[in-house]
């Protein structure tokens, strides 16, 4: 009771300087993916599978980053802003602060899936959604914001962390065939997207926006690099210290 | 018996580049007591403090608060304390009543709760008219008000502040050793850190001084003047500099300045600030001193 009672006061702590200028939020969240589908549904050939898949990886693009750069930036500004120090002082799990961050950084991601499915349906995409969207896009949010703590844990200053988490998920989206398929892809991000997590998550989202079920496979995969992200990230949050 | 709030036993600490931070100390705060850490920069209060709130994980020793093991229960333990850390910040985009609504239900207040604990310590902390202010818009010694507000809620039987003063002026220094005293007088046990002689002696029933990572004395200020025979201090010219000199009795110190010939001095009771450098520096009484 107390662990999600907090993850509500974590998500409050977050949550309530933004409502001040919410319509930043909006507007980081739809800036980047929305002109960069638009662009690139231009000129892709006019294959309606082409153009799902051109939305999928521009999901998984906008989710990776809005999450990344959030929970990235979330962290390192508490941890080297002193924030941190005042909410380790309380009787608070790390895993309510992280599902408390987690919860607001997903607002973020949610607003850029909801605006892009409207730009795609807007822009007469055809899509038949599943059900398997929302675990696809749940699990891809847990990924990168595991592997953002992992990575940003190691930041040895304030502009180091901010930088690292802006990079990671871009590139790991531009090292990843997340726009095509892993048949059309080169040799060596044909190796990479063996390991990428986010290569997956549009294989799985493409999947979900095409009418199909037959996700497990993807879902499997990303709930296992879900669990190693989030154990390395949460055992890398500085909350006591050695 | 009830288990005192900080007991502290052996407790050292060495950083991972090697430096002992603290050695071996060991410490018992009593119930009610407001107690002070004095020491300068870098002498190893705030990794003290920081191993008694748990923040920090000992290298050795033991740390209990109201006789829970604070390292292996760490959680457990922080439920009986209010924790002012030294160099923590506010959120600047919150304001003075939702910090303390919220830091109120992190606390284990429940939602009702803690909005009435906020308005309580908003009229305590004379905060009224700042309530809906952002952090950032407040000064220094509202900030460190809004910190020990926050340290305060859930009416905690222990407080530790590091260096709560630090970097205020005077008045509003004095404004919160006041809010200090209110929070003892309602029976609060309190540790504090600080580098500041006056606040020490002020409002500490016990000081502890520590240098170098180790506890050098721990007592009440008259006992710590007293048990080092500093009880008086005389102040002469010697050639181009100013000579102090310590003893236990001001007459005899006085008689043998003036039996060396030296007809201007100044006779004062020692302070808290002479203890602490005779303890921390090669202390001189007339019988050592070479010069006349």
């Amino acid at each position: 009771m107390k662990f999600m009672s907090d993850a509500v006061s974590v998500f409050e702590i977050n949550l309530l300087p933004t409502l001040r200028q919410w319509y930043l939020m909006v507007l980081l969240a739809a800036a980047f993916p929305i002109p960069w589908f638009y662009v690139t549904k231009a000129i892709a050939p006019d294959d309606p599978a082409v153009v799902r898949r051109l939305l999928a990886g521009t999901l998984v693009f906008g989710v990776a980053m809005s999450i990344g750069m959030l929970v990235g930036q979330n962290a390192v500004a508490q941890r080297f802003m002193g924030n941190l120090k005042l909410l380790i002082t309380m009787p608070v799990s790390k895993g309510a602060y992280v599902l408390g961050t987690l919860a607001y950084s997903s607002i973020s991601g949610v607003i850029t899936v909801v605006m892009l499915l409207g730009f795609g349906f807007a822009s007469g995409v055809d899509v038949n959604i599943t059900w398997g969207l929302i675990p696809s896009l749940f699990l891809t949010v847990l990924t990168m914001a595991g592997l953002t703590m992992f990575v940003v844990s190691f930041a040895p200053t304030l502009q180091a962390g901010n930088i690292s988490t802006a990079l990671l998920a871009l590139v790991l989206a531009a090292l990843s065939p997340v726009y095509f398929t892993m048949e059309q892809a080169p040799l060596l991000l044909k190796a990479l997207g063996y390991v990428s997590p986010l290569r997956y998550a549009a294989d799985g989202i493409t999947k979900s926006l095409s009418g199909r079920t037959d996700i497990l496979v993807e879902l499997a995969v990303l709930a296992g690099f879900a669990l190693v992200s989030m154990s390395l990230g949460l055992w890398r949050l500085p909350w006591r210290e050695e | 018996m009830q288990a005192p709030p900080v007991d502290v036993k052996q407790l050292s600490k060495r950083y991972k580049n090697g430096v002992w931070a603290n050695r071996e100390i060991s410490l018992t705060v009593e119930p009610g007591e407001l107690l002070g850490i004095l020491g300068p920069n870098g002498a190893g209060k705030t990794t003290l403090v920081r191993q008694i709130t748990t923040e920090l994980i000992p290298t050795s020793g033991e740390v209990r608060v109201f006789g829970i093991d604070a390292v292996a229960n760490y959680n457990e333990a922080k439920g009986y304390m209010g924790v002012m850390p030294q160099e923590a910040q506010l959120y600047y985009g919150l304001s003075v009543r939702h910090h303390l609504r919220i830091f109120g239900k992190l606390r284990g207040l429940s939602g009702r709760m803690a909005a009435r604990r906020a308005e309580e310590l908003i009229a305590d902390l004379r905060l009224e008219e700042h309530r809906n202010k952002l952090a950032d818009e407040l000064s220094g010694g509202l900030k460190r008000r809004l910190l020990i507000g926050i340290a305060a809620l859930a009416d905690p039987p222990l407080m530790v502040l590091d260096e709560p003063s630090a970097g205020l002026d005077p008045e509003a220094r004095h404004d919160l050793w006041d809010l200090l005293l209110g929070y003892r007088r309602q029976g609060s046990t309190i540790l504090l850190t600080t580098h500041n002689m006056e606040e020490a002696e002020v409002l500490c029933d016990r000081v502890g001084i520590i240098q170098d990572g180790r506890l050098l004395a721990l007592d009440t200020v008259d006992n710590l003047k007293a048990g080092h025979g500093f009880a008086y201090k005389i102040m002469f010219d010697a050639g181009a500099r100013t000579e102090t000199l310590y003893g236990a009795s001001d007459r005899e110190l006085v008689a043998q300045v003036q039996a060396k010939g030296i007809r201007q001095y100044a006779v004062a009771r020692t302070t808290l600030e002479d203890v602490y450098l005779g303890l921390t520096r090669d202390k001189r009484t007339l019988d050592e001193d070479g010069a006349s």
